[in-house]
């Protein structure tokens, strides 16, 4: 794991999530299962980082169990999560008020059942900053309006009054962030906000939480299943399957030189704006479903490097100071690299 | 044989309209405002737009699920209705979105293909219409045993190729298919993309493709129109709208399609990957 | 020649393919007796338990004639409001000297055959008219909305014993009756689950591969849905058993002395200070009724709600 940042001018640490060996069970009434085995990242002030992944990658229940907000029959089996100083894992109930009071704010995909429809929508961002704080109802109103200033909002004092079916579904996603941002926290988990949203729309709002990162030096943690969207405004990406994280580093090294097998498969799959038919490599077989993750490697049935021995468990190992993978064989990888030139 | 295989011309789609029991004249929405476009034979022709554009609602229209408040759709010369004759129903089959809702949940793979053939007539018995079943799954990359199974012993991708041999099964000359991989994991995207590929090459199928990717369209596509709020506002060969767009709607649907850095992986050093695989 | 229902289950809606609406598939529940079994042993419990009780019931009523110890109208003015226990007469004797178990017995064939019974036309007409309702909507939808609201903003019981007032008592009249007033809520519930299935696109591609109407109804909706109208049925049964019974017990139901467990209620009303159980018993009977048929009822929900 690559060293702490150094403070700020002593300001407050740049570290501000930790997440170490997570494992997840969930308990059905006819047995139980695990749907995420061993998810592992981290995220700094100021950064953006994308936690990538198919169906059962298990990445949504990861950031739930961030935000403490794991379902009833879900439970941390095992590993540590350290958000700003908290131990979510082993939290009590004054902590957990903290965490989602001011530490922690969460969007999630469908803005329209996010925001009450009969309350207009700067009432709700100003409700949001008044649950958790302090302050009259003034300076919430100010915070509000200021807010919606910093999600880009034209005229936030004349936007302040409208209500949620007057706006698009971009602008009201764009609500939902400010009611999370609405108590200041210092890491905002977003749970594929744009996937809901036309694809021009996705774009405005990426632009717009990119911009929050830096302009309120927060930590973004964003779960996507969408390469392009990690790749547009992500600074490190993670990579996750069948329950575990496999692998993980700067954003633009991930996606040029993979070290997994499966973000090699992953990257050759997607059609992007440039890549041709012929060049699209499907990847045989399909994600395991969360009963079902076979014992080794996850990815050992469909990978192309698999050997015997892969049966065996992997853990996620540091291959470079900035960068982990889970598997044996990324040095085959690390060997066909051929930067571009030019 | 006519120039093109499929011609649309000012076809309108309205919703709504008429009197309600108060006589109050009830709110018109009007989804495809007049559109026209032609598909030539062989050719694979894109609808891309977003939601509402009225993409969905203009390929139902050819494939007869919709009526059209107004226009024309001509198939190989011959004018096109909601309620065509069986040749005409047979040439245009369509492959649907939501791999979860596309197959009925009790018939088995085996009978809602045979119900098919023997409905049309292209199979006589029971036997002959598994013998094709089993030929349609084989042409989809899908085994004989599928034909005994429901749809719940299928995973996503599956699915969706089972529908694809359910469209091919009455033999169809144009294959019109609505977002088929939007509801699909992206590794098993690539699979189906390929698959359809191919197939519009194997059976010299002309290909009506529904999206709102621009970037699967130009995997599969020869010419593109591009749709907004009911209307086509760009329309030429692939290559060339994505390369230069001249309208300020497809420059923004350009923006957004998914665009990653290239792979600094050598091709010889893919191929050897592929090599050693043995899937 | 195949004709295509363009525009079926009356959808007014432009059809994207992100504006579909597909309702959620509400689970329907029975009464809820099963609840009771279903943390711990779940469907199949409910499912066992259920149908040894009504398959009980239903033998008891076919064997009757071999399991009662007496005739159920001999009257013996000797051996009046005899307790159970007493020789000969396990269960005791009514006010007329009528031996108790005798009429519980045959009063299966009134009280549950019958309410089975009375099901089946409301079932089959109902779910007919709902199917066809709900598949081809238009006019012909909002005619059939419009009857069963009005028929459903009756109040039900009146209604019936207005019925049986008008035709007299007897099995007759409450098959009747039940068939006039009870196919409304199959209707309705055929109707909206037949208008969620047409939009669903199996049944779209259905029609773009020109299957006939008639055939996609049959084989195509029609399983799709069915079983939640079952599942209603048996919730529907116990009402309806209690609809019998309630007749019996004002004096409007199958005419004396045949025995009926309400009109055993309703006889037994004068005694119940001191003979107690001639009220009981058969309440019992219609409580252990009611129960298994909620049991399979909740059985059955639960098992289709894991489609």
């Amino acid at each position: 794991m690559g060293a702490t940042k150094a403070h700020k001018n002593g300001s407050a640490p740049d570290r501000l999530l930790s997440v170490r060996d997570l494992r997840l069970s969930i308990d059905t009434g006819e047995g139980s299962f695990e749907p995420v085995t061993g998810a592992s990242l981290t995220a700094d002030r100021g950064q953006v980082v994308g936690v990538v992944g198919e169906s059962g990658s298990g990445k949504s229940l990861t950031l739930r169990a961030i935000a403490s907000l794991l379902p009833a029959e879900a439970v941390v089996r095992s590993g540590e999560i350290n958000v700003d100083g908290i131990d979510v894992a082993n939290a009590d109930k004054r902590e957990v008020h903290r965490l989602r009071g001011g530490v922690v704010g969460m969007v999630f995909q469908e803005p329209m059942t996010a925001l009450n429809p009969t309350m207009r929508i700067g009432h709700q961002i100003a409700e949001a900053a008044r649950t958790h704080r302090k302050i009259s109802r003034a300076e919430a109103q100010a915070r509000a309006i200021e807010l919606l200033g910093q999600l880009e909002f034209a005229e936030p004092e004349r936007r302040y009054r409208l209500y949620p079916h007057e706006l698009s579904g971009g602008m009201r996603q764009r609500v939902v962030i400010a009611i999370a941002l609405a108590s200041d926290p210092a890491l905002l988990l977003c749970d594929e906000p744009t996937t809901a949203l036309d694809a021009t729309v996705t774009m405005r709002v990426l632009d717009v939480i990119v911009g929050l990162a830096a302009k309120l030096d927060i930590g973004i943690v964003l779960v996507t299943h969408d390469l392009g969207v990690a790749a547009r405004i992500c600074d490190r990406i993670v990579v996750m399957y069948a329950g575990r994280v496999v692998e993980e580093g700067p954003a633009v090294q991930i996606l040029r030189r993979p070290r997994h097998p499966y973000t090699l498969a992953l990257l050759q799959a997607v059609p992007t704006r440039d890549s041709t038919i012929e060049a699209l490599r499907a990847v045989p077989g399909a994600p395991p479903s969360a009963g079902e993750v076979p014992p080794g490697c996850p990815f050992a049935p469909r990978c192309a490097l698999a050997e015997a021995d892969c049966a065996q468990p992997v853990r996620l190992a540091e291959i470079t100071p900035e960068r982990k993978s889970a598997c044996r064989r990324q040095e085959v990888l690390a060997g066909l690299v051929e930067p571009e030139n030019g | 044989m006519a120039e093109s295989l499929l011609e649309v011309r000012d076809l309108r789609v309205c919703f709504g309209g008429g009197r309600d029991i108060f006589m109050h004249k009830k709110p018109v929405f009007e989804a495809v405002g007049g559109i026209d476009f032609s598909i030539r034979p062989g050719e694979a022709f894109a609808l891309v737009g977003e939601s509402g554009a009225g993409k969905s609602t203009a390929a139902r229209c050819v494939v007869g699920l919709q009526r059209p408040t107004s226009g024309s759709i001509s198939f190989d010369g011959a004018p096109l209705e909601p309620r065509r004759a069986a040749e005409q129903r047979r040439a245009i089959q369509m492959v649907f979105q939501d791999p979860y809702g596309s197959l009925n949940p009790r018939m088995t793979i085996g009978a809602a293909i045979g119900e098919l053939l023997r409905v049309n007539h292209l199979a006589e018995t029971k036997a002959a219409a598994r013998t094709q079943a089993a030929e349609l799954l084989a042409l989809v990359g899908l085994p004989e045993s599928a034909l005994d199974q429901r749809p719940r012993a299928f995973s996503g991708g599956q699915r969706q190729r089972i529908g694809i041999a359910r469209a091919l099964a009455v033999e169809p000359t144009l294959l019109v298919a609505d977002e088929p991989v939007s509801a699909l994991d992206v590794s098993i995207q690539a699979s189906i993309l390929i698959l359809l590929k191919r197939l519009q090459r194997e059976l010299g199928l002309t290909l009506l493709f529904i999206s709102h990717d621009l970037a699967v369209v130009k995997q599969l596509c020869d010419r593109v129109a591009v749709m907004s709020e009911g209307e086509i506002v760009e329309e030429g060969a692939v290559d060339e709208v994505l390369s230069s767009p001249k309208q300020e709607f497809t420059k923004r649907l350009l923006d957004a399609t998914t665009d990653l850095p290239p792979l600094e992986i050598s091709a010889t050093g893919l191929a050897q990957l592929e090599a050693t695989s043995d899937h | 020649m195949n004709s295509l229902n363009p525009i079926p289950g009356g959808v007014d809606e432009p059809a994207t393919t992100a504006e579909v609406e597909i309702e959620s598939r509400t689970p329907l529940r029975g009464i809820g007796a099963g609840r009771a079994l279903q943390g711990r042993v779940g469907a199949n419990a409910s499912l066992i338990v259920g149908g040894c009780i009504i398959g009980a019931l239903l033998l008891v009523g076919i064997f009757a004639g071999v399991l009662a110890p007496d005739n159920p109208v001999k009257q013996n003015i000797d051996n009046t409001l005899a307790a159970p226990g007493s020789p000969g007469h396990l269960l005791g004797t009514d006010q007329l000297g009528r031996d108790t178990l005798s009429r519980l017995i045959y009063g299966t064939r009134n009280d549950v055959f019958i309410a089975l019974g009375a099901l089946v036309l409301p079932l089959l007409v109902g779910t007919l008219a709902g199917i066809i309702a709900g598949y081809r909507g238009g006019w012909l939808d909002s005619l059939l909305v419009g009857v069963v609201d009005v028929i459903i903003a009756f109040p039900i019981l009146v209604l019936l014993i207005a019925l049986v007032f008008v035709l007299g008592p007897g099995v007759r009249t409450i098959i009747i009756a039940v068939a006039l007033t009870d196919w409304v809520v199959y209707a309705r519930l055929a109707r909206n689950s037949a208008r969620r299935e047409a939009v669903m696109e199996y049944v779209l591609a259905a029609q773009v591969g020109g299957i006939p109407t008639w055939r996609i109804l049959t084989r195509h909706i029609v399983p799709n849905i069915i079983s939640q109208s079952i599942v209603y049925a048996m919730s529907d049964a116990v009402l309806v058993i209690l609809f019998i019974t309630t007749l019996g017990y004002l004096g409007l139901g199958i005419p004396p002395p045949a025995p009926d467990w309400g009109t055993m209620i309703a006889e037994a009303q004068p005694y119940i200070h001191s003979q107690w159980w001639l009220a009981v018993i058969p309440g019992v009977a219609i409580i252990i009724t009611g129960f298994g048929l909620s049991l399979i009822a909740d059985g059955l929900a639960q098992k289709l709600d894991a489609r």
